[in-house]
């Protein structure tokens, strides 16, 4: 392949992910549905994620040897451990990404139980109407 | 050195709270839950308090997780900053968890789940307090914002705590999503989270270098380490920013906090108001007395003719002003007790930041000194008065039974035990000379005239006048007012009366300390320590000393 179309893609991937966070944005601010407003935090989590990943992300060069970033000897010595340092990439995006997905399922999830929760109790998941309501409320507090 | 109390500060309540839900299954005991948060959070308080009092002596504690070398694993560092905090946290804990005993009896159900989000709670706030690493910031404002979501929705069949959850916890997720957002730009150029590490990396001063930190994660020359640190630093500070003063709840981010503070369980929401703020405080003040110094050249380019970390500072400021007045000039017309401590508290977070103007690089040392002193001890002051006013009030809304202020007119004469620990709260909140919140204001004060801030320094005093209507509107309600008489036998309040005289005392105690000055001297030098480059390369030394032992040369 063509450095410079990698070059190009690599480029082209990085303005799409700030693209989807501008989006994913608007989406959480701008929504009044709770569950869309769910849904573009989510794809806020995954945005950011594939960010971190893509921090890891090694540029190929021709003449790089393309093969799988495995390391196949049990006692390596330090010529084989420079070659695999050549092939593999950044492990530690990996980790934070590994780490942030299951912090954003707990988060997800505890979303989604207090959404139920609010339509149990106001019998909508529009937070225009819930503001309203709440007005109302804080004005007969404070009366 | 590797200490095991700074280690197990966090590991500790986080066991006791995955023990408890399998307790549930055989015990229904509530005075057993209330004694195991209270065993546990006293064994924090045993731990912090013996890494305050080594840190007191100068030294800088720290621990490695796993027996990695500093930059690769995870570290925890603690130096008289987060030592005063954490020990602040851990007794706070450790009061609401006695008040519990008594709390206990006054709820229907899910005690068991109180006690389990109070210790991750808990686990959290220490974590955030005592962690050397930045990405593991993150993990503990997660698992102190997911237990405080939880905890706010605690009465899920009250329509407005579900309401006063789903508000913060939407844009909660939000924030701190972007922390770690901030944190990944960080990476991404320095190359490490750790903050000692960062140190070395903005800095780049020879009296700082480690070669033991180097060896890991390579050197930075310039603006280039592995992508350009000018810019995806000052990125990563306003998104990790916007992160930590949606905690603290600084002007635009503060809707959230009166809503949850109301609803949420008593004993919960005087930690909240005690503790819980000061994390995204503690935040912030991190990172810019330590991170992104005066003396480093990272957050130096300047921007309107200012260097771009002081307009950052004095924008902060700006926006601590606005709190203050905002907190203050609201809390007169609430009738709800919960929600007026709660303006009381947002003002107060205004006064803190108020004196972040006086942190700027073109203060001498003495005044930014003087005021980081007085913010720390402002931190002190109000968590512990506001922790008093939620912890009395809240027992006097529960006895009463209702939180409206009309209602509970003239409890106060009922209770005199528990009237006066309210009394003595207020008055040091205001700023009343024998008690401890007068000085802190007064070390803020001097700090800001000091620094050349006039108008600022004078607004702290306008704020406290405006607050005191609120405040005297609660002291008159509680005493004077008539209340209906029929109210009938009074409640016996053993518990919560001790804990509201211990910490009245505490004030007054800290108060006639401070007078004497002794206080004072030490948290200057110390703050004096946090802020010179011979206290940064101190910090740098200590890891790099644990990265050498654990690393080999």
């Amino acid at each position: 392949m063509d450095i410079e179309l990698i070059k190009f893609m690599f480029m082209l991937t990085t303005i799409s992910l700030y693209f989807n966070v501008a989006i994913s944005l608007y989406g959480v601010v701008s929504k009044t549905n709770l569950v869309k407003k769910l849904i573009a935090l989510t794809i806020f989590q995954d945005t950011v994620n594939m960010f971190t990943i893509l921090i890891g992300y090694k540029l190929w060069r021709p003449g790089l040897l393309l093969q799988p970033p495995v390391l196949t000897d049990l006692s390596p010595t330090s010529e084989t451990l420079r070659e695999f340092v050549e092939r593999s990439v950044d492990p530690l995006p990996q980790a934070f990404v590994l780490t942030a997905v299951v912090i954003g399922l707990a988060v997800t999830l505890f979303l989604t139980t207090i959404i139920l929760h609010v339509s149990y109790h106001f019998k909508t998941v529009n937070v225009d109407e819930i503001g309203r309501s709440k007005r109302v409320y804080i004005h007969e507090e404070a009366v | 050195m590797n200490e095991l109390s700074v280690g197990l500060v966090t590991v500790v309540p986080v066991l006791a709270a995955f023990i408890l839900p399998v307790l549930t299954l055989k015990f229904r005991s509530r005075a057993l839950y209330a004694t195991i948060t209270t065993a546990t959070t006293f064994f924090t308080v045993v731990l912090t308090l013996i890494n305050l009092l080594e840190v007191m002596k100068g030294n800088i504690l720290t621990y490695s997780f796993g027996g990695w070398p500093p930059p690769l694993g995870i570290v925890y560092v603690v130096d008289s900053l987060n030592g005063i905090l954490g020990f602040l946290a851990a007794t706070l804990f450790f009061f609401s968890s006695l008040y519990t005993y008594w709390y206990f009896n006054k709820i229907e159900s899910g005690y068991e789940w109180l006690s389990t989000l109070t210790l991750l709670l808990l686990a959290g706030v220490l974590g955030c307090l005592y962690t050397g690493d930045l990405f593991n910031f993150f993990v503990m404002l997660e698992v102190l914002s997911v237990s405080s979501y939880a905890l706010v929705a605690f009465f899920r069949r009250r329509k407005w705590a579900v309401e006063a959850s789903m508000a913060y916890s939407f844009i909660g997720a939000l924030a701190t999503m972007l922390f770690f957002f901030g944190v990944i730009f960080i990476y991404a150029s320095f190359g490490t989270v750790n903050i000692a590490d960062l140190i070395v990396k903005t800095h780049q001063d020879p009296q700082l270098a480690s070669k033991y930190l180097e060896a890991w994660s390579g050197k930075c020359v310039g603006e280039w380490c592995y992508g350009n640190v000018f810019i995806s630093s000052a990125l990563a500070v306003a998104l990790m920013l916007w992160a930590l003063n949606f905690e603290a709840g600084v002007f635009p981010n503060n809707y959230w906090m009166p809503s949850a503070y109301a609803e949420s369980p008593t004993p919960v929401s005087a930690l909240f108001a005690g503790i819980v703020d000061k994390v995204g405080t503690y935040g912030v003040v991190r990172l810019f007395i330590t991170l992104f110094t005066a003396y480093s050249a990272v957050l130096a380019f300047p921007l309107w003719g200012v260097a771009f970390r002081d307009l950052i500072l004095i924008v902060l400021s700006f926006l601590g002003l606005v709190t203050g007045y905002l907190g203050a000039l609201l809390m007169f017309p609430q009738k709800n007790v919960k929600r007026l401590l709660t303006y009381s508290t947002i003002s107060h977070i205004g006064i803190i930041f108020t004196s972040f103007g006086a942190l700027i690089s073109r203060v001498p040392l003495s005044a930014s000194a003087e005021a980081l002193s007085g913010i720390l001890l402002h931190m002190i002051t109000h968590a512990i008065g506001e922790f008093t006013l939620f912890l009395g009030l809240g027992t006097l809304s529960i006895v009463v039974g209702s939180t409206n202020l009309t209602k509970m007119q003239g409890v106060g004469s009922k209770y005199p035990l528990i009237t006066a620990p309210i009394i003595i709260g207020f008055l040091s909140l205001l700023g009343v000379v024998p008690l401890a919140g007068f000085f802190s204001k007064f070390v803020m004060f001097t700090a800001l005239m000091k620094a050349g801030l006039p108008l600022h320094a004078i607004s702290i005093v306008i704020i406290s006048g405006i607050s005191a209507l609120g405040y005297f509107k609660v002291i008159y309600t509680l005493v004077v007012g008539r209340g209906s008489e029929e109210g009938g036998a009074r409640e016996r309040l053993l518990i919560p009366t001790s804990i509201l005289l211990i910490l009245a005392t505490s004030l007054l105690v800290l108060g006639v300390m401070i007078a004497q000055g002794a206080i004072i001297n030490e948290l200057m030098n110390h703050a004096e320590d946090l802020l010179s480059i011979d206290g940064l390369s101190k910090y740098v030394n200590s890891v790099s000393e644990l990265s050498k032992i654990l690393g080999g040369s």
